[in-house]
């Protein structure tokens, strides 16, 4: 199974499961969390299944497209459910069973681990779920996110596309991953890796890059003000990518890194508490959900 | 009449590292719980597995027995007229139990008479009282951590997905929150079936065995280390892990089984620790050295959960798993080998120690003028050493190894430095620097180690009195009290003569900062506590040993430590008790405070008197002597030999006389003699009972 088959297979599973299918977002992120459909669609008192494909830009992982693991962007596949169903576990280990993997011959494990993003204002609790030792996918259910208890709860699954596919197709680089049968990974994304990794650890300039945070920051900040949550909300992710290169650049004490992280938390805060409070304004046909 | 209780809590995956924990305070509670409502058992057994945690109360009672409880009432006074006929508020009393005035009681009580009323409780069965008890314990558990999942507020470690309750070979039925008991368990998640029924609570481990769960946390364990033993024993190997690696991995898992692989060689030149850390982290997989020479083997051990693993794919997924983990941290080390260990040093400026105490390069540069006054202090000549060891012992901080394996801190610090060619001594010291690391770790066995070890920690707790930052009882974020314990421990095993208040208001100039804390005091007050608390507890001194040595606590841990020896070893001596008897006379005539002032042997008219006066003054030099050397059983021994004379003396001479001066003096002489004995410590407090 080639890693588009994979992504078309688990599209499949989740749309037959009810889910609604959304694309990627066109803002820079860091995981599939920060997709609007994850952060406005987990707040919020309506039921919603979403599913979804996304890119997740993580610059401090980078490495220049030289490690066969360690990537600066990789894909995941992510899953709302919100509230999440009874036999949720049994639900997931479906769509593995779905891309073909006999779960029984293998070493499944849901391994203990707390999710946090102190960026979000978001945390919850689940695991890592390993195969024969290798991290998947990270299943969490959410308790908060924006500094805003959920009420209900959703389960969070993030699939790690690569980790996946180098486990169904047996290599052990993602560069050697097949993505269509006739392309490799290599072919699609190393040159890619090695470019941006020397941008984000070599080149980015560390003052405009500053300032682009503070500009996004000053905007996301206007918006809240004129009650544009959403305006806002790309703003946000725009400051909390180019924080994130500022990172990989090195160019930020563990003292400086904490203010900065709580500035964006501030803004994710402010965003979260607009939107959960304009709901009430709408019809239910028009309330939005994501 | 009793019937066995079986409970199960079917969850999600609980974590291993809470899971026992869990499980105990389920047994407790229903200990108390089933004291609280009533009903006799002989025990409680308790399973638990990841998906699952159980007890079984054997021999639980039917039925709560039938029950009396009195009400008092309104007294006599009020309740009755003057012919002893019930008034009004009698009647309102029986009125309101349910009763008549013909079935109260007077009787008689310490606050007077009163009126009483029998309230008899028939006792319920316990198919009645036990559901409202299971869930209140399930919604009150304690627990370290608790979640939601659904809509019915219970919250819990993880979810609850399925209960079964069963009394005797009856279900009993309630509801956990959304989730309805019933008589059915569910067995391994793949090799099981996922609805089991259980008939009666004596059948639930062989119907789980039989479904791939071994519900028993002790016979998981114990065939994990058959498997172990068995595997190791065939290769000549042994685990290069502790026992307790094998007992959080047991808890991980339904039903586990081994399966074995190997590794590429090329990775057993990496420092054993980086190999092992490697494997035993995230992995969770076992390392094996050679039973004999102890080297490590290109071999490891994995359980999995489920069934053996018979086609190999698991086997082979961990390989390539392990594979690609070793690959990234040989890419790490070679990474950090491309610099020296000393080229590191200048990145510590950019890592903060504490926010308001600067970063771990001033911290370094403390420790150096703290070493350095440590060194002068025990007179050694390997200052260089020292001074060496403590400006390298933190490089390894900012390196990638320690960023992927924390742990790791000063132990690949040794490894770097042994690889720049640093003396042999710096690199030891190096290593040793950070220990002990718990409170059952080993103490630095090299001075250099030794030094640099208590520099790092007492510049932490100096600094963080200076800020406010002590612990407390129930919060110790810090771990101030573990590092105060290892300073302490350090200093004893290593035969150190330091005096730590002095070494803390020395710590103290080399902050640059201003405070109000009176932190010199605080802390040199908390380092008496904590020699007390480790002279008991970690050296096993008697507690009234400790405290006789503690009366005479000046700052120095191991001198202390060396009189509470030689008094635990005359303890149980006869002649001891006998002198304490002896000298506590002496402590209860002169009172705790009592200063000293020169004896004038002219005021002196007895016999006894003098012969004491004589005595004392003849062993006063000696035993500062032998103090000083720190021979204390000699010192002892020389005490011992006044025990005659100061029981002559108290039988013969009056000290609370009349006359002035020579009471005063005869006190003066007490005091002389009390010094003497501080030598040791204040012996009035051994118990001889």
């Amino acid at each position: 199974m080639n890693l588009q088959q994979l992504i078309v297979s688990l599209e499949e599973y989740w749309l037959d499961h009810g889910c609604l299918i959304i694309q990627p977002y066109d803002v820079e992120t860091g995981a599939g969390t920060f997709n609007p459909g994850t952060f406005f669609g987990s707040l919020g008192p309506d039921p919603l299944k979403v599913g979804y494909v996304e890119p997740s830009r993580r610059p401090p992982d980078g490495r220049y497209g030289k490690n066969p693991i360690r990537v600066r962007l990789h894909h995941q596949y992510q899953v709302i459910l919100k509230p999440p169903p009874e036999e949720i576990q049994d639900l997931y280990l479906g769509s593995l069973e779905h891309l073909g993997i006999d779960l029984a011959e293998h070493d499944v494990r849901f391994v203990d681990d707390n999710w946090e993003s102190p960026s979000l204002g978001a945390r919850g609790t689940g695991w890592e779920v390993w195969i024969d030792g290798l991290e998947i996918t990270q299943f969490t259910y959410f308790q908060r996110v924006g500094g805003i208890d959920l009420q209900p709860v959703c389960v969070e699954l993030a699939y790690g596309l690569e980790r996946i596919a180098t486990f169904i197709q047996k290599v052990d680089s993602v560069y050697d991953l097949s993505w269509n049968g006739d392309l490799t990974y290599r072919r699609v994304f190393q040159e890619k890796e090695r470019q941006f990794s020397t941008y984000n650890f070599d080149v980015a300039d560390v003052e405009r890059n500053i300032e682009l945070f503070e500009f996004a920051e000053e905007e996301a900040k206007s918006c809240l003000e004129e009650g544009l949550f959403y305006p806002a909300y790309d703003m946000t992710l725009k400051a909390a990518h180019y924080f994130n290169i500022l990172l990989a650049r090195n160019a930020i004490s563990v003292t400086e890194r904490e203010k900065y992280i709580a500035r964006i938390r501030k803004l994710a805060g402010g965003i979260a508490s607009k939107y959960v409070e304009s709901l009430e304004g709408y019809s239910s046909e028009q309330r939005p959900i994501i | 009449m009793s019937k066995d209780l079986l409970f199960e809590l079917g969850t999600e995956e609980i974590p291993p590292a809470h899971l026992p924990g869990v499980g105990r305070n389920f047994v407790d509670d229903i200990e108390s719980g089933m004291e609280k409502v009533r009903l006799d058992y002989t025990d409680v057994e308790l399973f638990y597995t990841p998906r699952r945690v159980a007890v079984r109360v054997n021999d639980l009672a039917e039925r709560q027995p039938d029950a009396v409880k009195t009400h008092r009432g309104p007294s006599a006074e009020i309740g009755l007229d003057e012919e002893g006929g019930f008034q009004l508020p009698a009647e309102k009393f029986a009125e309101g139990h349910g009763a008549s005035v013909e079935d109260l009681l007077i009787e008689d009580t310490d606050g007077g008479r009163y009126l009483f009323v029998e309230e008899k409780k028939e006792g319920n069965p316990a198919e009645e009282v036990v559901p409202q008890l299971l869930t209140e314990i399930v919604f009150n558990l304690h627990q370290p951590e608790t979640m939601r999942w659904d809509d019915s507020g219970l919250e819990f470690i993880r979810p609850i997905r399925w209960v079964l309750c069963i009394y005797g070979n009856k279900p009993l039925k309630f509801k956990v929150g959304n989730v309805q008991s019933s008589r059915f368990t569910r067995g391994h998640r793949f090799h099981g079936h996922s609805s089991i029924e259980i008939n009666s609570p004596e059948n639930y481990e062989d119907e789980l065995r039989n479904n791939h769960v071994i519900p028993d946390p002790q016979e998981r364990l114990g065939y994990m280390e058959n498997g172990v033993e068995e595997r190791t024993s065939q290769l000549g190997a042994k685990m290069a892990v502790g026992e307790s690696f094998l007992q959080s991995l047991s808890n991980s898992l339904e039903y586990p089984s081994i399966v074995d692989g190997s590794l590429p060689d090329e990775y057993l030149d990496l420092p054993p620790e980086l190999l092992y850390k490697t494997l035993t982290g995230e992995a969770r997989l076992i390392p094996l050295v050679d039973l004999e020479t102890g080297d490590p083997l290109s071999l490891f051990i994995g359980f999995r959960d489920g069934i053996e693993d018979e086609t190999g794919n698991i086997k082979r997924g961990y390989e390539s798993v392990i594979n690609a983990r070793l690959r990234d941290s040989k890419f790490f080390f070679e990474h950090d080998r491309e610099n020296s260990l000393e080229s590191f040093l200048p990145e510590l400026k950019k890592v903060t120690f504490q926010e308001d105490l600067g970063s771990i390069w001033d911290k370094v540069e403390r420790m150096k003028e703290l070493a350095a006054k440590i060194g002068g202090e025990i007179d050694t000549e390997k200052t260089e050493i020292i001074d060496r060891t403590v400006s390298l012992c933190k490089g390894d901080l900012v390196t990638e190894v320690v960023d992927e394996f924390p742990s790791l801190e000063g132990v690949i610090g040794s490894y770097y430095a042994e690889l720049d060619g640093e003396p042999d001594q710096v690199v030891q010291g190096i290593r040793e620097h950070f220990n002990p690391r718990s409170s059952g770790d080993e103490t630095p066995e090299t001075t250099p180690g030794a030094v640099a070890s208590i520099s790092d920690k007492l510049d932490t707790l100096t600094g963080s009195f200076m800020i406010g930052e002590e612990p407390t009882g129930t919060r110790d974020p810090y771990g101030l009290r573990r590092k105060a314990d290892g300073v302490i421990r350090t200093i004893i095993d290593n035969e150190m003569v330091l005096d730590l208040c002095a070494l803390v208001a020395f710590s103290g100039d080399n902050f640059s900062l201003e405070t109000d804390v009176p932190f010199v005091e605080r802390l040199s007050d908390y380092f008496e506590k904590r020699t007390a608390s480790v002279l008991e507890r970690v050296y096993g001194f008697d507690y009234d040993v400790v405290d006789a040595v503690m009366a005479n606590y000046d700052g120095d841990a191991y001198e202390t430590y060396e009189r509470a020896d030689s008094l635990q070893n005359f303890k149980e001596k006869p002649e001891l008790k006998r002198l304490v008897d002896s000298f506590t006379r002496v402590m209860n005539i002169l009172g705790n405070d009592r200063a000293e002032y020169e004896v004038d042997s002219e005021l002196m008219e007895l016999e006894e008197e003098i012969t004491l006066w004589e005595k004392t003054s003849e062993k006063a030099e000696k035993l500062d002597k032998l103090a000083v050397e720190q021979r204390y059983d000699r010192v002892i021994e020389h005490l011992l030999e006044l025990k005659e004379p100061i029981d002559n003396y108290f039988d013969n001479v009056m000290v609370m006389t009349d006359d002035d001066k020579k009471r005063n003096n005869r006190l003066n002489l007490l005091s002389s003699l009390r010094r003497l004995f501080m030598n040791v410590g204040d012996l009035s407090r051994i118990i001889t009972e």
